[in-house]
């Protein structure tokens, strides 16, 4: 395993380091200063905007039952990756003009129609759960009673 | 016992307690990002090598869809990797919270290699999406920058790789929800830890299992991808919820990315007095009507564009070898195409097996070419970038 990491460290550090002066090589000094604000930018977003947003959601949804907060967590997490993808589309629609054939849909409506079709999904499943629960008698309990964690 | 004795954390530290994360479930999303961006690098340095090829291996022609392929794996795995880092990076989120923050000089670089990891990862991601999207509000040139990020971001999954190896094979090695909890708690600190305590009872998680993060992340992003990869996967269409361009939509059932009057040439295409200058040793000068006359091969190929969509389409034209070799050059010639167009990509060079294969395209789908597709004519060669299908033709030169 150390052969394997040192190889893998030494193509990486190469490979890295090619990249790094392609950038000091051809790329001017004021867009590298951008692109640098960029991803200290975008670290930033990530850690201290957007996971403790996450966090949050998952504490607010910790008051939800165990057995049927799965599929309310299941169902935002596609959700969520189909609103990541589809929030930058919406932004830009209509930014160009129409013979340029770019987002003619109407994104937010597209979405809107997925979002539903996801909801549906989740409540069936969930539906099916509490259903196969009630025939084997199973009571369904809270979160907070099974164990004092909060899951995201 | 490898206990490593750390400084107490300070009580208003965060602590992590889902049970859900776990080193089991990050390697298995670590797992499927690598091959994503395996993927993504691949068919972006394939993409790159269409605009600067080695003189001596000119660009394929055939397979002739080889480019609407790979560029259409290009966009979709770069398209399915932002949600899916997304979640990867939430299953390692507590990692940020190791106390000390810096235990040593070798622990503050590893950590800097991962800010700079997913730095470029996270601006390689986005930028990507926007330039599809006509979005340059970065405000740098897009080439060169994504270019040389993506070795930046290959490097630093290798690199990662290689620190997080005895991680990766615990992960890998170990039943998903059997898995250690993964806190701000290191293993090494980490009393109950597999590596400390030995095998443990798997933790309970009464909500969303592990497996179930791994089905959801795989349903999210399967229908991320389903929704808008009919841009270029044309029986999937009708499913492109979220296509950014639709293969059909757009004048003679062809997309269009850069219309005759962004590019400034309505006029001058469409002016009856246009001639075609063929430079070369022999020079030669084609009215319009005369190269309409001349406009008898046929052929169906693909227009693939850099952007991600792409469509089959049947092509009318001229044998760009013909007049070449009219000018005095042959089959081995480089030559230039230029567009009337005067700023972006008004010229393209074309060599070998492509010079063979390509078409001075006057008709498309069975019309005369529309101006938004390059009035009164344009390249269009197999297995080639559409970008450099150059539109809006008037001088064509061999140079070699």
């Amino acid at each position: 395993m150390i052969t394997a990491r040192g190889l893998l460290a030494v193509a990486g550090g190469l490979v890295a380091g090619y990249g790094a002066l392609l950038l000091v090589t051809t790329v001017p000094p004021s867009s590298l200063l951008r692109v640098a604000v960029w991803m200290a930018t975008a670290v930033i977003i990530h850690d201290m905007i957007w996971s403790p947003s996450l966090l949050g959601l998952g504490t607010a949804l910790a008051r939800v039952p165990a057995r049927g907060r799965r599929f309310l967590q299941g169902g935002l997490v596609v959700a969520g990756c189909l609103v990541v993808v589809a929030v930058p589309l919406i932004s830009r629609q209509g930014s160009q003009p129409r013979s340029t054939t770019i987002l003619l849909q109407d994104v937010g409506r597209q979405l809107a129609v997925l979002l539903a079709l996801v909801a549906l999904v989740t409540l069936i499943a969930w539906l099916r759960q509490a259903l196969r629960d009630r025939r084997r008698g199973v009571l369904s309990s809270t979160g907070r009673s099974e164990d004092g964690t909060r899951s995201q | 016992m490898i206990m490593t004795t750390s400084p107490p954390k300070p009580v208003w530290w965060p602590h992590f307690t889902s049970p859900v994360r776990s080193t089991t479930l990050t390697a298995r999303l670590g797992r499927v990002v690598g091959i994503a961006v395996a993927l993504c690098f691949g068919t972006g340095l394939l993409s790159h090598y269409q605009y600067h090829p080695w003189a001596w291996l000119p660009v394929p022609a055939a397979p002739m869809w080889g480019y609407r392929l790979t560029q259409g794996v290009h966009v979709a795995t770069g398209i399915a990797c932002i949600p899916l880092v997304l979640i990867k990076l939430w299953s390692v989120y507590p990692n940020l919270f190791r106390f000390p923050p810096v235990r040593s000089l070798r622990h503050a670089v590893e950590r800097l290699s991962i800010a700079v990891l997913v730095g470029a990862l996270l601006v390689q991601l986005v930028t990507g999406l926007m330039n599809v999207l006509l979005w340059y509000a970065f405000g740098w040139d897009f080439v060169p920058v994504h270019y040389a990020l993506a070795w930046v971001v290959a490097g630093s999954v290798l690199l990662h790789i290689a620190v997080k190896l005895p991680d990766i094979r615990y992960g890998l090695g170990t039943r998903v929800a059997d898995g250690d909890v993964l806190t701000e708690v290191g293993w090494a600190d980490n009393p109950v830890s597999t590596s400390n305590a030995g095998p443990q009872p798997p933790p309970s998680t009464p909500a969303l299992s592990r497996r179930g993060v791994l089905l959801a992340t795989g349903i999210g992003v399967g229908a991320v991808v389903v929704t808008t990869v009919g841009q270029t996967l044309t029986p999937l269409r009708r499913l492109g919820l979220l296509a950014i361009r639709h293969p059909d939509q757009g004048p003679q059932g062809v997309p269009v990315n850069r219309t005759a009057a962004q590019a400034g040439v309505i006029t001058r295409a469409v002016d009856p007095g246009w001639a075609l200058a063929v430079h070369g040793p022999t020079s030669f000068r084609l009215e319009l009507s005369a190269l309409e006359e001349m406009a008898q091969h046929e052929a169906s190929m693909p227009i693939a564009c850099v952007e991600g969509w792409s469509v089959q389409a049947d092509w009318r034209g001229l044998r760009l070898l013909d007049l070449v070799e009219r000018a005095g050059g042959g089959p081995d010639s480089v030559v230039e195409v230029r567009s009337l167009e005067r700023v972006g990509f008004r010229t393209s060079q074309i060599t070998g097996p492509q010079l063979s294969a390509a078409l001075l395209a006057t008709h498309l789908n069975g019309e005369r070419l529309n101006v938004d597709h390059g009035y009164p004519v344009r390249l269009i060669a197999p297995n080639r970038a559409g970008v450099l299908n150059t539109k809006w033709l008037n001088e064509i030169e061999v140079l070699a």
